[in-house]
């Protein structure tokens, strides 16, 4: 995972938490990374050490911690950081899902050593998609629900999202019906 | 390669951005994405949208300019929106002979691809611009991120340089061991405090150089120990110097970790300790004589433990509590089983109070019970000395036995009782103030509203008053007392009047009474008042009586003033005539009448004079006389008036006289006089045969005082036993018929009994009935200090001669008799019969006395006189004037003499009484230089020796001396004048023998001094002063004599 998203939880946890609990939760977590450079890739063990650290110092439910990093990820992150770029994915969320796999597929040419997930995109209706999440990783599908979530209060439309195909049910990858 | 074509969409597709250009370089058509950027108008030239930036191209770009440029990197800019550049490259198509270029927006930054309005699907999906400018942003983000990272690395470098600094740098020693304990860093300050340099010490373990013998074994294993276990440690402990000293350390050393949690080594913190054991162990001691300090304040001290829950008491031995504990540290429970179940909640919620945090000292009074039963009251005391975690952890303080202080307390508190329950229940307002007046307290009599009691305190005099809206002038009065306490720090008391809505007056008599403390200066003031409205009430009503009474009592004396004078008056008449008529020729018969008239008066002159004196004595109204005189020669007389009467009755009359012979004393001869002649009257009159006898003799006597007891003893009737303690009481006799037959008022005994005791003696009576009575009575007398003659008046009538009289009296028969009496005596007499015609006839004539009856028609006597001494001739404004009068009462003597008046006379006239006083008034008016003693310093008994009674060879040896001896006085001068001693010499003693012959007794021993000195011619400067006191001597006795013989 490149520095970018572990330093976005050191974000969210500092602005929510303050930094004295940031310091804890790294001492919880084990990790022992003063400073995360984000296009430096760093081990993926690295990022859930933090996120399970930050639910147990928190006492909130992990599930809970990663939807709301993902939200955080969409709206702060991304749009503080690459604003324009996102904005520039599309008009509005159905654009920009559309979008969506063609933007993961060109970052992971972009920065070689990232292993990004995949998204695809079908059944695309005037007012719901079903997006297509496919990882190596394991664990991260409610940060991807986060992001979803995020992207709906980014275009101001307010989503339904529904887990239609679970890998942790036994299916190849999970599949999102986004509805808005 | 086959040629292959697209559709205008696939060609879109893949390059949204192209444009096509004919060979007069007209724009023929444009990609989609273009046209959203620029807006080109169809066959607008191409100058007109592009310029071409790179390669440069210097003439105008024409169609073969771009042929050349095929297949080169091209960069044009476009001129409607200058930032806008396209990056790509032309291509010559045939047979169409069109120049195509393909290629996209050259952009900086992402952020313009939304600046101009694009979207990711405007660019061709191959396009890598997009991704060019994804890497540009995160390239941005991460020199960003790169430039926040220096800068905490900078910041972490400065604060591990301060760090070191401070580790190098601190006067604490730093140690920082391997692994196995070996030194392989110290700090300057570990090299300071040891002496040991780095160098000296790396690779060796702290323990080996730096202890000793009293670095303690137990302290060297624990070190061992920890460092063992790869522990933390702490301790204190005695380490040696490179030079032997040994000094304190505390250690405080943890073991390092690297990364791999493995033990790197150890470091460790070492601070020498010396100064603060030293300072310890001062405390300790500072502590132990505290201790001994507040054992020796109260009867224990004590420390208790909050953590543990113990007290540690100083002394086991106390009977204290009344046990011996065994332990100092007692467990509480002993000592709260000792605490009186009546306090021990004071106990608890002050130990609550200090485990809050709430108190960090304490003060409590409570009881405690004795091993005894006893109940003991214990002061006590205490602070906290330590504490943990900011609360308090340790406690001490001491127990004091005040057992007997509250005792003494309980007393005075009982004693505070009852004087306040007096004060609250006297009935009077109180109000205790301080000097500022300023009230400290108030009793319920003075404020009834307890409210308002409470309220007053603390509060002045004035609030009080404006608060109840009482009149201000009561404040301005109490106010100037106040000051006036204060001031002159004695009680002052006065009457306020409060006038009530209701106009009812009160009245309440106030006083303040200062306190004053043991240097002088009042420090409270005790105001009390009494309400004495009833009191007042009396008074004023007591007042009214009073006046009444006064006024009943002048009436009464009015009466009698009136009475007398209603009687003298006809009297005065009566005795005149009857004086004139018996100088008559008259048979025996006629004689005897007149006899019996003169007989009959007297005696109602005599019941008169008894009722006026006894209602004088009765008013405190009689004066005394104060005079000389021999007291012998004064009861000589009185008992030989009654010798005819004696005589006639056969009666034995003798005076046993025991008194030294011419014993002059000072005192009232007239009253005297009255009580003998009473007395012996009753006896002459109560006996009727044997004897009375009058003795006298001294009852005691010191230098200056003789008290003489007088006696008058009778054979005559006696007095009953029964009677005895009446017959002092006024109209009192002792038989009911001896008014018929002896006749009398009753009043004689009690004016006898009233006249002594006024002159300070006592009369007392024995008696038996039909063997006679013993009136006893004594006087105290003061002993006259001048050697005095009496001398036997002699009426010489004549010196009345040609005297100018007028006689104011308007009572015919009164002119007649005085008239008749005054031309006897050669006098020329003028009557007027009012006070009017008596200023006229003062004002026309020259007069040189004035009778004045009192009550007159027209004008009084008061009046005329007063007008006569208001007269513009001085002569006769001083003319003497004598009141007749007919009023003996007391005061109104004072009242002619205040009125102007000289002197007075009682009717009836006397004529002997009369003369006395006209003669005194002529002669003091014709010898003003006359002294003002009248007793004669010349001996007349020596005169009479030398006349043997001839008064006329008396008078003419007077007259002799009285010519002569000024004419040698002066020749004595003119002597004395020329110091001719031996001729003054001589002419003295011709002084000497007239004044012996005189018995002028004080000028006897001067004349011979001056005789003496001047024929001795010594002293003579004493001479002039001698001679100048002779010559007063001598003129006062011509006077005398020129009064006494030759007027």
């Amino acid at each position: 995972m490149y520095g970018i998203v572990n330093k976005a939880i050191e974000d969210l946890v500092i602005e929510n938490f303050g930094s004295e609990k940031w310091m804890a939760i790294k001492q919880r977590s084990g990790v022992d990374i003063d400073f995360f450079l984000s296009n430096e890739p760093y081990d993926d063990v690295v990022t859930f050490q933090l996120a399970t650290a930050v639910s147990e110092e928190t006492n909130i439910p992990l599930n809970e911690i990663l939807i709301a990093f993902g939200e955080y990820w969409v709206l702060k992150t991304g749009k503080e950081k690459y604003g324009s770029l996102m904005e520039a994915g599309g008009n509005n969320l159905r654009d920009f899902l559309l979008n969506l796999p063609n933007f993961h597929n060109r970052i992971m040419l972009m920065f070689p050593k990232l292993t990004p997930p995949e998204f695809k995109v079908s059944n695309v209706e005037e007012r719901s998609i079903y997006v297509h999440y496919i990882s190596k990783r394991e664990g991260l599908k409610d940060f991807t629900r986060g992001l979803l979530q995020g992207l709906g209060k980014l275009y101001n439309t307010a989503v339904a999202i529904e887990l239609l195909e679970d890998r942790d049910l036994g299916n190849h990858h999970e599949i999102f019906k986004v509805s808005w | 390669m086959e040629p292959f074509q697209f559709n205008s969409k696939q060609f879109n597709s893949l390059f949204p951005f192209y444009f096509l250009l004919n060979d007069k370089m007209q724009i023929i058509k444009t990609g989609n994405s273009l046209a959203k950027l620029v807006v080109i108008a169809k066959n607008e030239l191409f100058a007109e949208v592009f310029t071409i930036e790179r390669p440069i191209v210097e003439e105008d770009a024409r169609f073969t300019t771009l042929l050349n440029l095929c297949n080169q990197l091209i960069s044009i800019k476009c001129l409607q929106k200058e930032s806008i550049s396209l990056r790509g490259q032309f291509q010559h198509l045939q047979p169409s002979n069109n120049i195509l270029f393909i290629g996209s927006p050259w952009f900086a930054s992402v952020e313009e691809i939304q600046k101009n309005n694009l979207k990711l699907n405007d660019f061709a999906v191959q396009d890598p611009v997009i991704d060019l400018l994804h890497l540009l942003k995160t390239q941005e983000i991460v020199t960003d991120e790169v430039k926040m990272l220096l800068t905490t690395i900078n910041k972490q470098k400065s604060d591990l340089k301060r760090l070191s600094f401070i580790a190098e740098e601190t006067v604490n020693g730093v140690v920082i061991t391997d692994a196995s304990g070996r030194i392989e860093w110290v700090n300057r300050g570990f090299e300071k405090i040891t002496g040991y340099t780095l160098k000296e010490i790396q690779q060796k373990t702290p323990g080996s150089f730096l202890q000793g013998n009293n670095s303690s074994a137990e302290t060297i294993n624990y070190l061992k120990q920890q460092i063992s276990n790869k522990q933390p440690f702490v301790c204190e402990i005695i380490n040696y110097k490179k030079n032997g000293q040994q000094y304190w350390v505390r250690i405080n050393g943890q073991p390092l970790f690297d990364n791999k949690n493995n033990i790197s080594g150890f470091f460790a913190i070492e601070e020498d300790i010396t100064q603060e054991k030293e300072n310890e162990l001062k405390i300790q001691h500072y502590e132990e004589r505290f201790r001994i300090a507040l054992e020796k304040i109260g009867d224990n001290v004590w420390i208790h433990d909050f953590e543990s829950n113990t007290t540690e008491f100083s002394k086991n031995d106390t009977d204290f509590l009344g046990f011996n504990l065994s332990e100092t540290k007692i467990h509480p429970q002993v000592w709260w089983n000792c605490v009186h179940p009546e306090d021990k909640w004071m106990l608890e919620e002050n130990n609550a109070a200090y485990l809050a945090g709430k108190i960090d000292h304490h003060s409590l009074e409570y009881r405690i019970i004795h091993e005894t039963g006893q109940v003991k009251w214990v002061l006590d005391r205490g602070i906290v000395f330590e504490k943990k975690n900011n609360l308090p952890h340790r406690i001490i303080g001491t127990h004091t036995d005040i057992t007997k202080l509250k005792e003494a307390e309980e007393t005075i508190n009982t004693q505070k009782q009852f004087y306040e329950t007096i004060l609250n229940n006297i009935p009077s307002d109180i109000a205790v103030f301080d000097s500022t007046h300023t009230y400290l307290f108030v009793n319920p009599k003075g404020i009834k509203d307890e409210t308002l009691r409470k309220w007053i305190i603390g509060k002045k005099d004035e609030d009080y008053i404006k608060f109840r809206n009482k009149p201000l002038y009561l404040l301005e009065g109490r106010k100037k007392l106040f000051a006036e306490v204060l001031k002159t720090k004695k009680i002052k008391s006065w009457e306020e009047e409060i006038i009530k809505p209701d106009g009812s007056r009160e009245y309440i008599l106030r006083n303040m009474y200062p306190y004053l403390n043991e240097k002088g200066k009042v420090e409270l003031v005790i105001g009390y008042g009494v309400d004495i409205t009833e009191r007042i009430k009396i008074e004023q009503q007591l007042k009214i009586a009073q006046q009444e009474t006064q006024a009943a009592a002048l009436a009464k004396e009015r009466f009698l003033a009136n009475m007398s004078h209603e009687i003298r008056t006809p009297m005065n008449g009566i005795l005149g005539i009857t004086g004139f008529l018996a100088k008559t020729d008259l048979n025996p018969k006629q004689k005897e009448y007149i006899h019996l008239i003169r007989e009959s008066t007297s005696n109602l002159l005599v019941i008169l004079n008894d009722v006026l004196d006894l209602e004088k004595i009765i008013a405190g109204k009689l004066e005394l006389e104060k005079t000389s005189f021999n007291i012998t020669e004064k009861i000589k007389l009185s008992t030989e008036s009654f010798r005819y009467k004696s005589e006639e009755k056969e009666l034995f009359l003798e005076y046993d006289n025991l008194l030294p012979e011419n014993l002059f004393v000072v005192g009232d001869p007239h009253r005297l006089s009255q009580i003998l002649l009473n007395l012996i009257s009753n006896a002459v009159k109560f006996t009727e045969k044997g004897s009375i006898i009058i003795g006298t003799k001294i009852s005691k006597e010191t230098d200056t005082e003789v008290e003489i007891e007088f006696s008058v003893a009778d054979s005559g009737i006696g007095i009953a036993k029964d009677k005895l303690q009446k017959i002092f009481d006024p109209y009192v006799q002792a038989k009911s018929d001896i008014s018929r037959k002896y006749g009398g008022t009753g009043l004689g005994l009690s004016i006898c009994k009233h006249l002594v005791e006024i002159q300070k003696g006592k009369i007392e009576v024995t008696s038996k009935e039909t063997q006679g009575s013993i009136f006893k009575f004594t006087i105290p007398y003061q002993k006259s200090k001048h050697f005095t003659v009496q001398t036997i008046h002699q009426y010489n009538y004549a010196c009345m001669k040609d005297k100018k009289i007028l006689v104011a009296e308007d009572v015919e028969v009164n002119q007649y008799v005085m008239k008749s009496t005054l031309e006897a005596w050669g006098c020329s007499t003028t009557i007027v019969d009012n006070g009017k015609k008596a200023v006229e006839a003062v004002r026309n004539n020259d007069f040189d006395l004035i009778l004045m009856d009192i009550q007159m028609p027209e004008m009084n006597g008061f009046e005329a006189t007063e007008i006569i001494r208001n007269l513009p001739d001085k002569r006769k404004a001083a003319l003497p004037i004598i009141a007749v009068t007919a009023n003996s009462l007391k005061g109104i003597t004072e009242r002619y003499i205040s009125s102007g008046m000289d002197d007075y006379i009682l009717k009836p006239l006397e004529e002997s009484k009369l003369f006395l006083v006209m003669e005194k008034h002529l002669i003091v008016k014709n010898n003003p230089q006359k002294t003002t003693d009248n007793t004669p310093i010349y001996d007349s008994s020596q005169l009479t020796k030398m006349g043997g009674g001839n008064e006329t060879f008396i008078k003419k040896l007077a007259e002799i001396f009285v010519r002569t001896a000024p004419l040698t006085f002066d020749l004595m001068m003119q002597a004395l004048t020329t110091k001719n001693w031996q001729e003054v010499s001589r002419e003295a003693h011709k002084l000497k023998s007239s004044i012996d012959s005189m018995g002028i007794t004080p000028g006897k021993e001067i004349i011979r001094k001056i005789e003496d000195r001047c024929k001795a011619e010594k002293d003579l400067d004493t001479i002039e002063a001698l001679s100048n006191e002779f010559k007063t001597i001598l003129q006062t006795s011509i006077e005398q004599l020129k009064k006494d013989f030759l007027n």
